[in-house]
């Protein structure tokens, strides 16, 4: 069986392919895949009959293949609809112009929120919502909220989809539950001990030779600090002072490179 | 070439970050689920805009950093390439400089190839 169409959502989404298929007439299986999941879609003379996805099925499981924005797709023609007797449905390419119109418009505000799934919440410390009524599916997500896991992993451990999750934690936000929290970044009060400075300076010398000292010196004295008590979230600013001084690119990457590399093991 | 963008979106602040040609396709992104296919497509117009910016400007520019009122596109011209940061305002605008600096360099040596469409095969049978 020859494959006609496959590829990526990230750059063709779903209610695009359902369309081009459906306006040609295609019969066959579209295959869904992300990760280690996957779900199909039947179509037969460009109608949808039937859609599988995790322990869904129908018009349930077709909406929630329609809100991945990931993943890959593989459409096989003519392939056979075995053992479906249930959940069967008819949708033409009005009932999919509707759905994706939908989904469309709740990621546009979901995003507003959470513009990626790398997005920590914790539990709003400083807000006291009036009266909450939570369903079980809100109560197992804020359970899982705690400043470390990120919207994506809150997904996988309560086996809920991306958009569902993302979804409900849209709402507790806006009911004043959860807020953003930061990506961990040093202290502002965190200092940074003398053995960094020895570090930069058998870095500088490389590239700059006996005047590095002087010009570490000098450096640190701009940012109106000290030597002996650097704070640690003000070194990527030294090391872009200190790099403003030496003249060649091909050095002052090196430079760079090597002192990044430093850094992020302090 | 995901390594690099996995280094840059390891920095505290940083949302995202895409690899663009300079005819606005994606070359390369984490793909992750909000950048949706019109907010990608908005990038590589926007990017576009900015090449033909840049070609007037003169060769002394080598990247725009634009703030908006949610946080700011830092977009960072490569050798045949655009690479766009989506961050927020209190990001580490240093630590985010030098690593954009030391990427691009690597990125500049693998020189990046043209951007897939995203279908890879589509022949009729």
């Amino acid at each position: 069986m020859a494959n006609i169409l496959n590829g990526t959502l990230s750059q063709m989404n779903l209610s695009e392919i359902l369309k081009l298929l459906m306006s040609g007439n295609k019969t066959g299986k579209l295959e869904l895949s992300k990760e280690n999941k996957k779900g199909e879609i039947y179509l037969k003379d460009g109608a949808i009959l039937y859609a599988k996805w995790n322990n869904k099925s129908g018009a349930d499981a077709l909406y929630e293949l329609m809100t991945w924005m990931n993943g890959d797709f593989n459409f096989i023609p003519d392939a056979a609809m075995d053992n479906i007797a249930k959940d069967m449905f008819d949708m033409g390419l009005q009932n999919i112009d509707e759905w994706s119109k939908i989904i469309s418009e709740e990621w546009n505000n979901i995003r507003k929120i959470i513009p990626t799934t790398n997005v920590v919440f914790k539990i709003a410390a400083n807000k006291t919502p009036k009266d909450v009524n939570l369903r079980a599916e809100e109560w197992k997500i804020l359970a899982n909220i705690n400043g470390a896991k990120n919207v994506e992993e809150i997904a996988e451990s309560i086996g809920f989809s991306e958009f569902d999750t993302s979804r409900t934690i849209y709402r507790l936000y806006k009911e004043g539950l959860i807020e953003e929290s930061e990506k961990p970044r040093p202290p502002a009060n965190e200092l940074v001990n003398g053995n960094f400075f020895h570090l930069l300076e058998d870095a500088l010398v490389k590239v700059m030779g006996p005047m590095a000292s002087i010009i570490i010196e000098e450096k640190i004295g701009m940012l109106k600090h000290d030597k002996n008590a650097f704070p640690k979230i003000r070194l990527a600013k030294l090391i872009e002072y200190i790099s403003s001084d030496i003249s060649d690119e091909t050095k002052r990457i090196s430079f760079q490179q090597a002192m990044l590399n430093v850094i992020k093991n302090i | 070439m995901q390594d690099k963008l996995n280094e840059i979106n390891s920095i505290a602040g940083v949302m995202d970050s895409v690899l663009v040609n300079k005819n606005g396709s994606i070359v390369s992104s984490q793909q992750s689920p909000f950048l949706t296919q019109s907010l990608l497509e908005s990038i590589g117009r926007e990017v576009m805009q900015l090449d033909a910016a840049i070609d007037a400007a003169g060769e002394g520019i080598k990247g725009f950093d634009l703030l908006y009122d949610y946080g700011r596109v830092i977009v960072q011209k490569g050798s045949n390439f655009y690479l766009v940061v989506l961050c927020k305002s209190s990001v580490d605008t240093s630590l985010l400089r030098l690593t954009l600096n030391v990427v691009l360099k690597d990125l500049n040596e693998k020189r990046v190839s043209r951007g897939s469409s995203g279908i890879r095969m589509f022949n009729m049978t």
